[in-house]
């Protein structure tokens, strides 16, 4: 931990003083200017020594010979006290050779010639010259000036000492020379460094602040704002940022689709939601604790008589009127109640009544809805009830009256047959008449019932028309002549056999005939009239009966329909035979169909496909 | 384009007369968005007299459907010939609809 955010302090510090990207360059750039710098002065310097070694070689060397030279012709005019010649020589050689000093000195320090006369401290040269003799220079030793001295021995004199001083300063011009030289060559050099320097640092700074930047990364630093170097830094530091660009991208966008899976998988799940409530044909509204609609499923919005998107937020009671039922929801939402509650509301539409069931349920969480309503329309169920009811009290009273008629004959026959066998055998023809009845309505009902669940089953007999014909004229017969109807047939000379189920054919006959009976007044007449073609086999039952009108003619076959006509109010049934005829024929591939004038009469036909036996 | 109605229970059966083509099908698709909101969407059709349907006579029933879907229902036909069969299967727009052989079997599948 310390030694992390020691790292962090020490980064941070370097960051503060140097702009990124300087450091690596700066660092080199100085040491580079220096190294050269360092290099050029002690050049110059060396220069300069061995140039002013040089020369105080050269002047020695040229003293050395002077001495020497001047020796020998000075011994000689010494000797000879020519003292003026002495001098002149030496000023002029002094002169000549640009000496500082140029004299001859006796030990004892006497200057007996000299460049200059005015030095000369004595007039007359002794004869014989001091002893002790020095040749040790008299002024300290120096780099630039040469002190040397010669030893002039004169004849029976003695030894004076000449004296050669001289300075060997470098000319003025030539230190100038050298240093303007250097000054310049080190001006050209660290102009040519600096040149070099910003070459170098214009392309390196890139660089350095991109390996500035992958070290602030690896200590952890993600934020691209951070990371990003200057793009004036050139393409090095576009392509690092255009990098750095596309992982952000790449980050932001594997973000985003976790974000979205974990998300995504809760929302999609309340579309669906959503989407299986409008699939219900039930209406379903939540309201909130205010009263306002929160959802409504499609069903609902029609059920309200609006479009969805307008209710969604609408007080629920603006579009339910009924008080009872806003009352109730209200109890429900102020939490009054927790009861379920059902209201059953007609309203009117038209010409049609509707009855809506209204479902309340309280909805107790944390969520702000408070209630729950299920709206269902009732309507086909109540009409279907209501005729289920209707069915029932009629079958029962279908079934009620053959059994009465039974009850009653087998009394009378068991009371007053014994005696009287005429009166024994009608009653049991009324008993056994009475049996076939209630036999055929239990059938009928079984009928239906098997028509419901689709499980009827078609047999293939040979269905002998003139049979059946027979076996319905003995049946009807009698029925019609009680009614005084004239009941005929109008038959072809020959009668086809018939391809079917001979149970079912014969009930569809059965059915109507019995049906015109029922309907025909008395005096009235009935007539069944058979013809073929090839491919078809028409039975046509006409009768004088009451008829029916056009619009309960579409609904005659319809099961458990009873025309609301008052002119069939005293005549019992169940309202299913029709129904069961025409299913029956339809299940051979034929038909029934109805002509009917209201007051006239009416023409059931029934048409069956005739099986071409050869194609058997 | 003529449209006979009538009641059978609480179910209004609609008859169309004639074909749903291109010149009926405006006036047919109004009067059935007008069922969905007047009866509740509790209405089968007749088709026994509609002996054709055209494409918009097609879109004008498949949209209807569509908006009984919203509702949880689907539009109920009944008695369709054969031609309008063939049509509706060909174009794959059978599974919109429901069938029935009569009115009578329409109506009761409001009680299912």
């Amino acid at each position: 931990m310390t030694a992390e955010s020691s790292k962090k302090a020490h980064t941070s510090l370097k960051r503060w003083y140097l702009v990124r990207g300087e450091s690596l360059i700066a660092s080199s750039g100085i040491a580079l200017a220096v190294l050269l710098l360092g290099t050029l002065f002690f050049a110059g310097w060396m220069t300069l020594d061995n140039q002013q070694q040089a020369n105080y070689e050269e002047k020695k060397s040229q003293v050395e010979q002077l001495g020497n030279l001047l020796k020998s012709s000075l011994s000689y005019q010494l000797d000879g006290e020519q003292t003026g010649q002495a001098n002149k020589l030496l000023k002029d050689t002094a002169a000549s050779h640009a000496l500082m000093t140029c004299r001859v000195e006796l030990a004892d320090g006497t200057i007996i010639a000299d460049a200059n006369a005015m030095a000369v401290t004595t007039k007359r040269i002794p004869k014989k010259y001091p002893l002790g003799l020095s040749l040790s220079p008299t002024t300290l030793p120096s780099d630039n000036r040469i002190d040397q001295s010669f030893v002039i021995s004169v004849p029976n004199r003695g030894s004076a000492k000449l004296v050669l001083e001289t300075s060997v300063m470098l000319p003025e011009y030539s230190a100038y020379q050298t240093q303007v030289g250097l000054a310049g060559i080190g001006a050209a050099a660290l102009l040519a460094v600096l040149l070099v320097y910003r070459g170098i640092r214009k392309k390196l700074k890139g660089v350095s602040a991109i390996r500035d930047s992958l070290l602030l990364f690896s200590e952890g630093e993600k934020d691209k704002a951070l990371l990003m170097v200057p793009p004036s830094l050139g393409l090095d530091a576009l392509a690092w940022n255009q990098l750095l660009e596309e992982r952000e991208t790449l980050c932001l966008k594997s973000q985003d689709e976790q974000l979205k899976q974990s998300s995504g998988e809760r929302r999609s799940s309340k579309v669906n939601l959503a989407n299986a409530c409008d699939s219900i044909s039930s209406g379903l509204v939540l309201l909130d604790h205010t009263m306002n609609i929160k959802y409504i499923n499609g069903a609902g919005s029609i059920f309200m008589h609006s479009n969805r998107d307008d209710l969604i937020g609408k007080a629920f009671s603006e579009y339910a009127k009924d008080e009872e039922l806003l009352r109730a929801v209200e109890s429900i939402v102020r939490e009054e109640t927790n009861q379920r509650k059902t209201f059953e509301i007609k309203q009117q539409l038209g010409v049609n009544e509707t009855i809506l069931k209204y479902s309340l349920r309280p909805v107790r969480k944390d969520d702000a809805a408070a209630a729950m309503i299920v709206i269902e329309d009732i309507t086909q169920q109540r009409i279907a009830e209501e005729s289920r009811n209707s069915f029932v009290a009629q079958a029962t009273h279908e079934l009620r009256t053959p059994l009465t008629n039974i009850r009653l004959y087998i009394e009378q026959a068991i009371e007053d047959g014994e005696d009287d066998p005429q009166l024994r055998s009608q009653c049991m023809n009324v008993i056994n008449q009475e049996s076939r009845r209630l036999e055929r309505i239990v059938s009928d009902m079984l009928s239906v019932a098997q028509m419901e669940s689709g499980s009827i089953q078609i047999r293939k007999d040979d269905v002998r028309i003139d049979a059946v014909l027979k076996q319905l004229q003995e049946e009807y017969q009698p029925q019609a002549m009680s009614k005084e109807i004239d009941f005929s047939f109008d038959l072809p000379p020959k009668l086809p056999v018939l391809h079917g189920d001979r149970d079912k054919i014969t009930m569809a006959m059965h059915n109507l005939i019995g049906n015109a009976i029922k309907y025909t007044p008395k005096g009235g007449h009935i007539s069944v009239r058979i013809n073929e073609d090839d491919e078809h086999f028409n039975f046509d039952v006409i009768d004088s009966g009451i008829g029916i009108s056009e619009e309960d003619s579409k609904l005659v076959f319809e099961k458990f329909y009873r025309a609301n006509d008052k002119r069939i109010s005293n005549i019992t049934g169940t309202g299913l035979g029709l129904a069961i005829a025409r299913e029956m024929i339809r299940l051979h591939g034929g038909d029934i169909t109805i002509q009917s004038e209201i007051n006239k009469g009416s023409t059931f036909s029934l048409c069956l496909p005739i099986e071409k036996k050869s194609a058997a | 384009m003529d449209i006979d109605e009538r009641q059978q229970g609480a179910i209004t059966v609609v008859i169309p007369q004639g074909p749903i083509n291109h010149l009926s099908c405006e006036s047919f698709g109004k009067r059935m968005k007008e069922m969905i909101t007047q009866n509740l969407g509790r209405f089968v059709v007749d088709m026994s007299q509609v002996p054709f349907a055209d494409s918009p006579g097609l879109e004008v029933l498949v949209d209807v459907s569509d908006l009984l879907h919203h509702s949880g229902q689907s539009l109920k036909l009944c008695e369709i010939n054969e031609t309008i069969r063939e049509i509706l299967s060909l174009t794959d727009l059978s599974k919109n609809f429901e069938f029935y052989q009569d009115t009578g079997d329409a109506a009761r599948s409001f009680l299912a």
